[in-house]
């Protein structure tokens, strides 16, 4: 009898999950969507906040076009299927990411301007593909890129690798790699307000609500991105999703308004969370704690995770949020006072200018591995526009300031560049000893440009994109660091291997290059003065063949009455 | 001195001449590439001269084989042409009379008697088929027999292809003749009116059409965008089985439609799509409602992600529109004040909307493949509006009044029949022709108006192109091949656009003849003063001699 109870039981309790589970089923049957905001306070005072949404749509066949819209945006779907784009990764930004002070960002950023890489299926269209890509989505985002042409155009051979779940051969057999960037590009809120349309629950409710685009912008930093692959939904990777990733980060200084480094989200944004949205399968607002513990938050988390790495994740579910909410976090001090005893990132770079006048120059770039005994494999990607005429014999790699027996160069792949259609490309695998400071140098002549090649604000010069170190590898020992670059690959359903598999890209600076720079009114003037050299010409020419000459005697004076007649 | 001033002259007029015959030169090196077009021919063509157009149509008419059969057939053809021929004359001529009709458009018809032995068989086995496989556009069979009840009713049953059968009442010659002929002309009178006037007054902005105004300017492909538009989704989440019933219930019409123009279709779901005004409201029956004036301001489109981001092509949007919880019952008032049934509006060139107010309880509410047949039928009546499908049959009942009674094989609005797809398809070819010779004649004129617009050498191509399929879709249409006739007319209709629209065709892109003028300057005004003032020496010592 107690049995059979049991039984009853149990029966009960399975036709409540099947039903509850074909309830839930029915509604998020093909597609879900998670939003997340991250809010982490930097060593310098300043302040990350690093928005994420994540839609999902499941049951995507390779090669087979969907055409019903659920949560992914239908302008993004169109898009990548109608130029074949296997994955798409554009990114807007402003400012520079400030690796020695703040880490590793969490998303990885990009250099200032916009960049633009997809991976695209091989066929006879790719680069008409490219071409129309890059136009359709400068009209969805008001943005220049459209001027992403074949003289900006690089297929990176090294860096650059897919970022979704596949068969690697499959893909470098099936597919290629575009790249395009434009440093000059400026971000602003005509690029935000389609970012934004793109949401299922655009700015109306969630945390996308605390999208205030007078807060962002009047930030040290931001970066707005859009990310599409396709990712695995089991473990053996038979069924495919496709994935669009949007994020926004942004870094505040509070330090800045009130000497204090604390913040409220009514204070960085200007507005409060109300509601989550509720399209969304998850709606979290992280804080990741700081090492010192004399702070309070408030209202309190509703969770507190420990990671591997000894951070703390205060954790609030707004799925739960009833009322309109401010989080803030206060510190016990009068003032902020800078830690100068910060955990520095084990790898960065800075790029500069070397030379003077405006006929030649040197590119300098200074790695560093911070590392104290691994050696870190990384790859030096740099794009050098065509107008800056590269001399590969130039390129030097110092160690340290020595040169060094063994180069360290341990493969490189260089794309010469030809005038007025593609630039010079350097790829460079390196292997950085521990502690150490690695200089790559190379020599360039610049070139003096045809005057309509110049832009409106030719003194200005010319903006030089960023270059771009990536390193991928297992994490080993101390992790602490990449700790902001783990979480992002980890969550729940994905095994543990895959979460020590790091990839970082460091962008270095923009440049800025002055080349020689013509007087713009110098062709009308060519056509001036040629014109009067011709006229004065013509004219003494035509006074020659006119006139009479006869040769004057100097006493006789009626003679020379009969040579003017003669002139006449 | 005499040999001096000789030669003196002869240097002088040497200039002169070698000025006079460099001046055509340097005009010609300094002028903007034009390829020429074909202008007398395009001339020729906006007026109406170059061709005839014709729209000829066959029918073959099945008589019953009756038996006693009492009535002689014989004369039966030759009388329906003439009579029909005659009424289509009553209406040319009374355009000729307003003498606006000087283009020659003509809609010859030809008449074939065939007899219908087994009749009574091929009725039990409900079996139209027959004969109708060579069946194509512009050809017709009616098959005709006695009305077996007693009743006064003339029955029509329209068959799925070019057929129907009529039930006449009266077995007599004269009564089969009107009837026949009436069931033509109301048929295909509303057709030839609107192709007449179509081509008489291609521009007729003074009179616009309830028709014309509906239907949207062709294009050999359109995107249908079905969206689903939830006001609010904190109280109610909405999902629908769109994919299904576009693939159920759609899939036909666009199927067929295929051979006059593309459909692509794709869907999606907006949330948080709100009005950007304040609905009325009903406070003692408590639901809201929008009156004609509010519909036109119903779309939001700042707001709502309508647009395509790739495709170029014009876009037919068709939302369902389920509003928000305070909004909600929201209902369509007609300008009586009456609550519209159907919940549903079309707006003209763009596309249709419903409203509909599903149930609010549970919170979420799935439009399930049953629950759209309703929604999607509606759909599917304003895109048959909006592609110009014309329900011929029941346009003609209108005309022929009570004493017909007109029933289908199958329903219509759940696709298109072959009459009404027939009709569309010479619709089509006549817009295509008008358009692109209007095109053309733009393109024209707009090439003799700016003198500095480069004509590159693929626009005239293109022209050319246009014109020879032009004449082609005219020669087939002689011919009764309405298919190839449509093929060449959307050729023709490309190759105008492609021509006209070409980024190429930018006149501010060249130099006006202003700066032209302004950079020789330094060169002509230093050159002509010294030959000016010669030429004048010269002159005054010929004078003085």
């Amino acid at each position: 009898m107690w049995q059979l109870g049991r039984l009853f039981l149990f029966f009960l309790v399975f036709i409540f999950i099947v039903l509850k589970f074909t309830v839930a089923e029915n509604f998020h049957h093909n597609d879900n969507f998670k939003e997340s905001l991250t809010i982490k306070p930097l060593s310098d005072g300043k302040l990350l906040t690093h928005f994420q949404f994540n839609v999902r749509i499941s049951g995507i066949k390779e090669g087979k076009t969907f055409n019903h819209y659920k949560f992914f945006p239908r302008a993004i779907g169109q898009i990548i299927q109608s130029y074949n784009a296997r994955e798409l990764h554009l990114t807007f930004t402003q400012g520079r990411w400030n690796y020695e002070d703040w880490g590793y960002p969490i998303a990885p950023s990009a250099g200032t301007g916009v960049e633009l890489w997809a991976w695209l299926w091989k066929d006879e269209k790719l680069d008409k593909n490219w071409k129309s890509l890059t136009n359709a989505l400068a009209g969805l985002f008001c943005a220049s890129l459209n001027f992403i042409d074949d003289t900006i155009t690089v297929q990176p051979q090294l860096s650059f690798r897919p970022e979704g779940s596949y068969n690697a051969t499959e893909i470098s057999t099936h597919a290629e790699l575009r790249y395009g960037s434009l440093p000059h590009e400026n971000v602003c809120t005509e690029n935000l307000t389609p970012w934004i349309k793109l949401l299922p629950c655009k700015s109306t409710s969630g945390i996308a609500s605390l999208l205030n685009g007078h807060k962002l912008y009047d930030s040290n930093f931001h970066s707005m991105s859009i990310h599409v692959q396709p990712v695995c939904e089991d473990s053996r990777c038979l069924n495919k999703q496709l994935e669009i990733i949007q994020t926004v980060s942004a870094v505040v200084d509070p330090v800045r308004n009130s000497g204090k480094r604390d913040w409220s989200l009514n204070q960085i944004f200007g507005r409060q969370l109300s509601q989550a949205c509720p399209l969304a399968e998850g709606s979290k607002l992280e804080v990741i704690l700081p090492e010192d513990c004399d702070y309070k938050l408030s209202p309190d988390a509703d969770d507190v995770t420990h990671m591997d790495g000894g951070t703390n994740i205060a954790l609030y579910n707004l799925k739960n949020l009833q009322l309109t909410t401010d989080i803030s976090m206060t510190w016990k001090e009068d003032i902020f006072e800078y830690n100068l005893n910060f955990e520095q990132p084990r790898i960065y770079a800075h790029r500069f200018f070397t030379g003077y006048g405006q006929e030649r120059g040197g590119i300098k770039v200074n790695i560093f591995n911070k590392s104290p005994n691994i050696s870190v494999p990384i790859i030096y990607y740099d794009v050098i526009p065509w107008f800056l005429k590269l001399y590969l014999h130039t390129l030097k790699v110092q160690i340290n300031g020595k040169e060094v027996q063994d180069n360290p160069i341990k493969d490189l792949y260089y794309q010469p560049a030809v005038d007025r259609s593609r630039p010079n490309v350097i790829e460079a695998e390196l292997l950085l000893p521990p502690n150490s400071i690695t200089t790559l140098s190379i020599n360039f002549d610049k070139v003096f440009l045809k005057y309509t090649e110049h832009p409106p604000d030719a003194n200005r010069g010319f903006d030089i994109g960023s270059a771009v170190i990536s390193s991928t590898g297992e994490i080993v020992g101390d992790f602490n660091y990449l700790y902001d670059v783990v979480t992002r690959n980890c969550s729940e359903d994905t095994p543990r291997a895959a979460c020590y598999h790091y990839s970082i890209r460091v962008y270095t600076e923009t440049l800025l290059v002055s080349l020689p720079t013509p007087d713009f009114s110098m062709p009308y003037n060519v056509i001036t003065l040629t014109c009067t050299v011709i006229a004065l010409f013509f004219g003494s020419m035509f006074n020659l063949l006119t006139r009479g000459f006869v040769a004057l005697q100097p006493n006789e004076d009626n003679k020379n009455k009969e040579g003017k007649d003669a002139a006449k | 001195m005499e040999e001096n001033d000789k030669i003196r002259r002869l240097i002088i007029t040497s200039f002169y001449i070698v000025i006079l015959f460099g001046l055509p030169l340097w005009w010609k090196t300094t002028e903007v590439y034009r390829a020429q077009l074909p202008f007398t021919e395009i001339e020729e063509w906006s007026n109406w001269e170059a061709f005839d157009l014709e729209f000829p149509t066959h029918f073959t008419i099945y008589v019953a084989n009756v038996k006693p059969s009492t009535i002689k057939f014989a004369n039966l053809s030759s009388n329906l042409e003439n009579l029909i021929t005659s009424r289509y004359n009553i209406d040319n001529s009374k355009e000729a009379n307003n003498g606006t009709s000087q283009k020659s458009i003509r809609f010859p018809v030809k008449i074939k008697l065939a007899d219908w032995n087994n009749w009574m068989n091929d009725l039990q086995d409900g079996n139209l088929e027959m004969g109708n496989l060579a069946n194509k556009n512009g050809q017709y069979s009616f098959y005709i027999l006695p009305r077996t009840k007693s009743n006064s009713d003339t029955k029509v049953l329209v068959g799925n292809q070019r057929q129907a059968i009529v039930e006449i009442n009266q077995w007599d010659t004269n009564v089969i003749e009107k009837t026949i002929s009436d069931l033509i002309i109301s048929l295909f009178m509303p057709e030839q009116d609107a192709i007449r006037k179509s081509i008489i007054e291609p521009l007729s902005d003074s009179k616009v059409e309830l028709d014309s105004m509906r239907t949207m300017k062709y294009s050999s492909q359109y995107q249908v965008t079905f969206s689903l538009m939830n006001g609010d989704p904190s109280n109610l989440l909405v999902n629908w089985d769109i994919e299904e019933a576009v693939n159920k219930y759609l899939g036909p019409f666009v199927n067929q439609i295929s051979m006059i123009s593309n459909l692509t279709v794709d869907s999606q779901i907006q949330h948080y799509a709100r009005l950007t005004f304040e609905p009325n409201h009903k406070p003692d029956e408590n639901y809201f409602f929008l009156t004609p004036e509010l519909l036109p301001h119903f779309i939001n489109a700042a707001e709502w992600n309508l647009a395509s981001a790739v495709s170029s092509y014009p876009t037919l949007n068709f939302i369902l529109y389920v509003p928000s919880k305070e909004q909600s019952p929201l209902h369509i008032q007609d300008s009586k004040g009456n609550i519209m049934e159907n919940n549903a509006f079309l707006i003209p060139r763009w596309g249709g909307v419903i409203i509909n107010n599903p149930d609010r309880s549970k919170g979420t509410h799935n439009f399930s493949f049953k629950e759209l047949k309703s929604v999607m039928s509606i759909f599917i009546t304003q895109l048959r509006g909006l592609l110009g499908v014309h329900d011929v049959w029941i346009e003609a009942k209108h005309t022929l009044g009570a004493t017909f009674s007109i029933e289908f094989v199958i329903p219509p609005n759940t696709a298109v029949t072959m009459w009404e797809f027939d009709n569309l398809v010479r619709r089509r070819i006549a817009e295509n022709i008008v358009t692109s010779i209007t095109t053309l004649k733009s393109l024209s004129q707009l090439v003799t108006e700016i003198p500095n617009m480069v004509v590159l050498d693929h626009i005239q191509t293109e022209v050319f192109l246009a014109l020879d399929n032009l004449s082609k879709s005219c020669k087939h249409l002689h011919n009764n091949q309405y298919d190839l006739a449509l093929y060449h007319s959307k050729k023709a209709i490309e190759l105008a656009e492609s021509a006209f629209f070409d980024p190429t065709m930018v006149s501010m892109l060249y130099f006006p003849d202003e700066h032209k003028y302004a950079i020789y300057m330094p060169l002509f005004v230093p050159i002509s003063v010294p030959l000016l003032v010669a030429l004048q020496r010269e002159v005054k010592s010929l004078k003085k001699k």
